[in-house]
């Protein structure tokens, strides 16, 4: 005697992945998503602060400048070593702390 | 004749809800989130609903509530203790479907209104006036926070979901005792804080009763709920109550599974079974909270209570879509079993409409999770503004989303695959 | 499939009853009666059914109970029977409303045909090994 269970009904009747394949979809595409956008914005910033540095540079000069002067500040997001991209993008790089920290791209004394 | 009212072992009556198929359910529930989140990262990026607390005193407990309060609760203990000794006696129903899972509309239409009405915090004014200690004779440890009623909490969905007497009158008489005893010595002795932090259904409606959008601080007072919703106070234990709550609904969806059902589970592994559903929905959001960059460990190790009033409206949306068919039909049998007790109601029937109508049913219950999820984002979203350093705002709340999915995901899956 | 599920199912367990039935004590009173089985839920080809409603065997042992959390279709108005068959004293709870409560001594077959009236899960289960035998998925 095998009583019959009622297909649909059953918890694994259909596999969780199949499931979850189409509903992770748009959280996948936010986060991209949401990472571009943060990535933007920060290598935007980063510019800003560092043209702010160096106020006599031109953007050319800005790019070295920064690269030159402030190896050990946060910044690594600065878009003038191409080789860096990759680790740009990696949510874990903790690029520009909003508080305080401008002062440190500011050349050293 | 008393109506029967069925409670099988994890203590929902009768024949639960209809399965349907859920596969546009759980993929469009997950979508809707998504798309939530996407619109409020582009579209909002101030807070918007973080304002201080108005710094108005709470105010006193209303007489004639707190005398309603006694008559109910007369009513509804002396159905269970003097009541049959079968499993028909209204009082089980009393305690399961109207206190247990009405707790909940009833915060959200009234308020907090549990403060007047509760009985024990009655007799603690009582004793203390006469004792003349009206704020107990110990101050509540502050380190408690809200742990005595996590513990209380699960101490009853212990009895509801795995308890083998959760159907038995003897068990249920039993729990009921010691949940008075301990409530009302509790209070005698800690004062009215214990029932604000300490009593499990006084601290499950004060949490609810924040989203009640006519009532604030148990007054008329018609508000944005999502405003008063951050004022939820933050103690120790707070993620852990709000666990109990959402991993316990969780469980008993799985445990009316044949996957599970199939092992004829012991008590034992049941009670394991449940502590890991808790356990893995308060780690989960642990973790998730706390996943962002750019702040401080103190700032961290706030962040969990900081974002757990989010998790309100989640809790309500799964009560809802859990127990909703049990609280309108179980509630009619169990308030016709009540009226019945003394002399009334022997002509009132109860309607199954939702029963008879699964489609209706099944729809109600996706809609109350989602919206719950919705509300959830939103709140989320704008506490993380606020707590969230700037550069991190929006990375910072990426885990959040993805947990907020998964438990859509895995609450629908649960909701309508058993 | 549900419709042909069931016929398997109905099938087996006639099958299983007729050998049962030498061994007796069966109640003649559960004849099943002739309804309506108008299940929407039993599409496609209309084969034509040899008995009326669901029939499922159950044995209880003081180890548990033979299905477990088995999942059974029924449609609503449908007549099911359970053949308790029991090694223990033990009563079988049917969780709808009205319930309907089986008593079965040791060695003993008993037989038992009722219907459920609305849609929804209903669990059957055996009181002294608490042990959840079948859910009844009931379907308009």
């Amino acid at each position: 005697m095998d009583p019959v269970v009622a297909p649909g009904h059953e918890i694994w009747a259909h596999p969780v992945a199949v499931l979850a394949i189409p509903a992770f979809v748009p959280v996948v595409v936010v986060i991209v998503t949401v990472l571009w956008v943060a990535r933007r914005d920060r290598l935007a910033e980063a510019r800003e602060l560092s043209e702010a540095a160096d106020t006599e540079g031109t953007d050319a000069e800005v790019e070295t400048d920064a690269e030159g002067t402030d190896p050990d500040a946060p910044s690594s997001d600065l878009p003038d070593v191409p080789r860096r991209r990759w680790r740009d993008r990696m949510p874990s790089v903790v690029i520009v702390d909003e508080r305080g920290d401008d002062h440190e791209l500011k050349p050293r004394e | 004749m008393l109506p029967a009212i069925q409670l099988p072992a994890h203590g929902v009556g009768g024949a639960t809800d209809l399965p349907i198929p859920y596969a546009y359910a759980v993929v469009g529930a997950a979508w809707a989130l998504a798309i939530s989140f996407a619109v409020l990262a582009f579209a909002w990026k101030e807070p918007r609903l973080q304002r201080p607390e108005p710094d108005v005193a709470e105010p006193p407990r209303r007489p004639w509530l707190a005398f309603v309060g006694l008559l109910l609760t007369a009513w509804f203990l002396g159905t269970l203790f003097l009541g049959p000794d079968d499993a028909g006696n209204p009082g089980l129903a009393s305690i399961y479907i109207l206190v247990w899972v009405g707790l909940v509309p009833l915060a959200l239409l009234a308020g907090h209104v549990w403060k007047d009405l509760s009985p024990w915090r009655s007799i603690q004014w009582l004793v203390g006036r006469i004792t003349k200690r009206p704020d107990g004779f110990v101050t509540y440890p502050e380190r408690w926070g809200y742990w005595p009623a996590a513990i209380g909490l699960f101490g009853f969905v212990w009895l509801e979901l795995v308890s083998p007497g959760a159907g038995d009158v003897a068990t249920v008489r039993t729990w009921v005792a010691a949940y008075v005893v301990l409530t009302i010595v509790g209070g005698v002795v800690l004062g009215p804080r214990w029932y604000d932090r300490g009593d499990p259904f006084d601290v499950y409606s004060s949490f609810v009763a924040r989203l009640a959008p006519l009532v604030e601080r148990r007054r008329f007072s018609p508000h944005n709920p999502l405003v008063s919703l951050p004022h939820l106070p933050i103690r120790g234990g707070l993620v852990v109550v709000i666990a109990v709550l959402l991993g316990s609904t969780a469980f008993d969806s799985f445990s009316a599974s044949s996957v599970w059902q199939r092992t004829n589970p012991s008590t034992l592994a049941s009670t394991g079974m449940l502590v890991l559903f808790c356990a893995v929905v308060a780690t989960a959001f642990w973790l998730a909270s706390r996943a962002t960059g750019g702040v401080s460990r103190e700032e961290r190790r706030a962040l969990p209570g900081e974002t757990a009033h989010t998790l309100v409206p989640i809790v309500v949306g799964y009560m809802f879509a859990h127990y909703l068919s049990y609280l309108l039909e179980g509630g009619q049998r169990a308030v016709i079993g009540l009226l019945q007790q003394i002399g009334l109601g022997d002509d009132l029937t109860v309607s199954y409409f939702l029963s008879e109508h699964p489609d209706v049913l099944a729809i109600y219950k996706v809609m109350f999770v989602v919206a719950g999820h919705v509300v959830a984002v939103v709140a989320a979203h704008d506490i993380a503004l606020t707590v969230l350093p700037k550069a991190h705002r929006l990375t910072g709340q990426l885990a959040m989303l993805v947990l907020m999915v998964a438990y859509t995901f895995g609450g629908i899956y649960l909701l309508f695959s058993v | 499939m549900t419709a042909k599920r069931r016929l398997a199912l109905t099938t087996a367990a006639l099958a299983l009853t007729l050998t049962a039935a030498c061994g007796g004590g069966d109640e003649p009173e559960s004849t099943p009666s002739p309804q309506t089985t108008s299940t929407p839920s039993a599409t496609g080809d209309a084969t034509p059914e040899p008995a009326e409603g669901v029939r499922v065997e159950v044995t209880i042992t003081a180890d548990g109970t033979t299905p477990t959390g088995d999942r059974v279709d029924v449609g609503v108005g449908e007549p099911v029977t359970l053949v308790v068959t029991s090694e223990i004293t033990d009563e079988v709870h049917v969780h709808s409303d009205p319930e309907v409560s089986i008593d079965v001594t040791p060695g003993q077959t008993v037989e038992r045909t009722f219907t459920i009236d609305r849609p929804g899960q209903v669990a059957v289960e055996s009181h002294e090994t608490g042990a959840t035998i079948l859910q009844l998925v009931v379907q308009s």
